[in-house]
């Protein structure tokens, strides 16, 4: 897990009931978090270092539904979570778009 | 025979018990606090990590938890090994379940290790009740090759494009992961990082096979254990030296006496390749790699300049705070070093902080920062934890802009709590008085555009240098949302050298990175920086910290060719 550089970054944006949309920062979804999860999504918004960047990819839809649960007031989130497996890698991108309860 | 599997046993449950429960916390392990008293055990509040395969309830994680260190207890004092150490494991793998990115490379040998000993005739002796032993040999066998193994599989993990460039290794640098001497040695430029990286995935890669063979068992032994004492003091990967330590004992018997390893004609290819791992690893510690000669002070600082000031947060809870000094006191005589001396530990914490040469006033402060620096502010150079000092090479002075009146400290400060703050100082060392040669800083700039939000926004810009050039180092400059800035020379016949790219940018870890690179007259540098605006408002370009600059500041003689003229102008 050493032998590489992954890297990823988070984009979320949510939506309320009227429209407006407005970007959220991951360190917000880390202050609802714990162990973990908490570290990998604190100073997310920004590329970083994480040796198990995949993990936040593969559960991208889980990550919106904590969006949702971390914005008053959203309608609908969308949450891009940017990977990089190495240095000269392609961006990859997972995407969840979510309707809020 | 049993009795080393005994030993290896005892050594990694203990280990084991370190690790995963409270007891870490006296070791300043992460994974275990006052809430959590065992590795994996459920939090209190907030949203769980996702799980692996199946989110299970909190009380089935803590019961995991607490039978899977019942077990190791058992598994550690010799008391039904087998069934000890196989359940010890497998409850250890199904908490890490729920919690698959504090699953490391460390855990999983932990967990693995318990298992394989258990499957062995480790719980023979010594133990409070000796299982009945089987086959020691092919045990101790077992054991062996598992060891083996793990080198083989981290140095053929090792062979893709990004680690043999030295990127990741370089990674570790801009994110001082690296702690120690070492770490300014071994992996200090890229070119030190591009031997380093691909001699330790062939250290790794022949090290599980010397293992395995009689004669050169010995040898990388030694290079073993040198290797992870290596590993330990640079980067400290958990608490994976340890285990290493612990389990390379398998290899401590039929290694015959140390008198043969150098009594024998050394003959054997095995045997060669063993002294020239050991020496690769050696020369590896020592940065023999690199023939250029580390910078350090070789004599004291000569009239030193103290500039003392007490970080501390103007009633906040987080500052910049400004110190302004007289310049005068440098005599106009020219500087060889920077040397900074954090406060001690107290009530504020010096987050990092920054040198720069004013051309205007500037109060003695302690003032809040406000607006950043006035302009034309130059950095000379940046403190971290654990930053190197700013040392030029001893025929070397670096001439301060004309013009400069005052010396400027920007003090990052946090409040960590109460009483009275304590007094941090920067030394700046004067230089020769008749340098060979007289360096000069030399800033590069691109214009910053109105940063759109949720945009990723780019500048360039490229000026043209006007005599022969030694750039010593470079000091890039973004503010917050600063994703990667590069910097490149263009040579008169085409080629382009990469001098930094420092991505991702982190306003956090800002540093100096050293460079020694000649560049021709008439050659040109370009600088590109990228802004990743998250935001929802426009970011301005500025000194604020919440505005953004795009800047590299180098240090580079002669003076007087310290000049690049933007090729626009």
């Amino acid at each position: 897990m050493y032998a590489t550089s992954p890297s990823c970054r988070l984009r979320i944006v949510a939506w309320d009931e009227r429209g407006t949309a407005r970007s959220v920062s991951a360190t917000a979804l880390a202050t609802r978090a714990r162990g973990t999860l908490a570290d990998g999504l604190a100073g997310g918004d920004r590329w970083q270092y994480l040796p198990a960047s995949s993990y936040l990819s593969v559960h991208v839809d889980g990550l919106a539904g904590l969006a949702c649960a971390s914005v008053a007031g959203a309608a609908r989130v969308e949450v891009d979570v940017d990977r990089r497996p190495s240095l000269d890698a392609p961006i990859e991108t997972s995407r969840a778009v979510r309707r809020c309860p | 025979m049993m009795r080393l599997l005994g030993l290896i046993r005892i050594g990694l449950g203990a280990l084991f018990l370190i690790r995963t429960t409270a007891l870490a916390r006296l070791f300043r392990l992460i994974g275990t606090s006052p809430e959590t008293p065992l590795l994996g055990w459920p939090a209190a509040s907030g949203h769980p990590p996702f799980a692996a395969f199946a989110h299970l309830p909190d009380r089935v994680v803590e019961t995991a938890c607490i039978g899977r260190t019942m077990a190791v207890v058992l598994f550690m004092f010799g008391l039904w090994t087998r069934p000890a150490g196989l359940v010890g494991g497998a409850l250890a793998y199904l908490v890490a379940t729920q919690d698959p990115p504090a699953f490391t490379t460390t855990m999983h040998v932990l967990f693995l290790g318990l298992m394989v000993l258990a499957c062995t005739d480790a719980g023979g002796a010594p133990a409070l009740r000796p299982a009945p032993t089987e086959s020691p040999r092919s045990s101790l066998g077992l054991v062996r090759i598992w060891i083996a193994s793990i080198y083989v599989w981290a140095g053929l993990a090792k062979l893709n494009s990004d680690w043999l460039s030295g990127g990741v290794l370089g990674i570790w640098v801009d994110q001082r992961l690296l702690h120690g001497p070492s770490a300014t040695t071994l992996p200090g430029t890229a070119a030190r990082r591009a031997l380093t990286a691909p001699a330790v995935a062939v250290g790794e890669i022949a090290l599980g096979a010397l293992l395995l063979v009689r004669p050169t068992r010995r040898l990388a032994l030694m290079a073993a254990y040198l290797l992870h004492a290596i590993f330990q003091m640079t980067m400290a990967p958990d608490v994976f030296g340890w285990v290493m330590a612990v389990l390379l004992m398998a290899f401590f018997s039929e290694i015959g006496p140390w008198r043969n390893v150098f009594r024998r004609p050394v003959l054997a290819p095995g045997k060669i390749a063993s002294v020239v791992l050991l020496a690769l690893v050696l020369c590896t510690a020592s940065a023999c790699s690199d023939r250029q000669p580390e910078r350090q002070l070789s004599e004291p600082c000569a009239d030193p300049l103290v500039l003392p000031f007490v970080p501390n947060t103007q009633g906040a809870d987080e500052a910049y705070v400004c110190f302004g000094f007289d310049v005068a006191e440098l005599g106009g005589g020219t500087i060889g070093a920077v040397i900074w001396t954090p406060p001690p530990p107290g009530p504020f914490f010096l987050h990092h902080a920054k040198l720069y040469a004013v051309p205007g006033d500037f109060p003695d402060g302690p003032v809040l920062c406000g607006d950043g620096m006035p302009p034309g502010a130059l950095g000379l150079d940046v403190w971290a934890p654990g930053a190197t000092n700013l040392i030029l090479p001893a025929d070397v002075g670096l001439l301060l802009p004309a013009g400069t009146r005052r010396l400027v400290v920007e003090a990052h400060t946090i409040g960590i709590g109460a009483g009275t703050p304590h007094t941090a100082s920067v030394t700046v060392c004067k230089g020769p008085a008749s340098p060979a040669h007289t360096a000069a800083l030399m800033a590069v700039a691109a214009p910053v555009p109105a940063i759109r939000p949720l945009t990723l926004e780019t500048s360039d810009a490229t000026c043209a240098l006007a005599g022969d050039l030694h750039l010593y180092s470079v000091w890039p400059h973004m503010h917050l949302i600063g994703d990667e800035i590069a910097v490149d020379g263009l040579g008169g016949d085409g080629g382009t050298t990469v001098l930094m790219d420092v991505v991702p940018w982190n306003f956090y870890a800002q540093a100096t990175y050293p460079l020694g690179v000649d560049l021709a007259g008439g050659a040109e540098i370009r600088i590109q920086c990228t802004w990743n605006n998250t935001n929802d408002s426009y970011v301005f370009p500025g000194s604020r910290t919440e505005d953004e600059m795009c800047q590299a500041a180098f240090i580079a003689w002669p003076a007087p060719a310290a000049v690049c003229t933007s090729i626009f102008d």
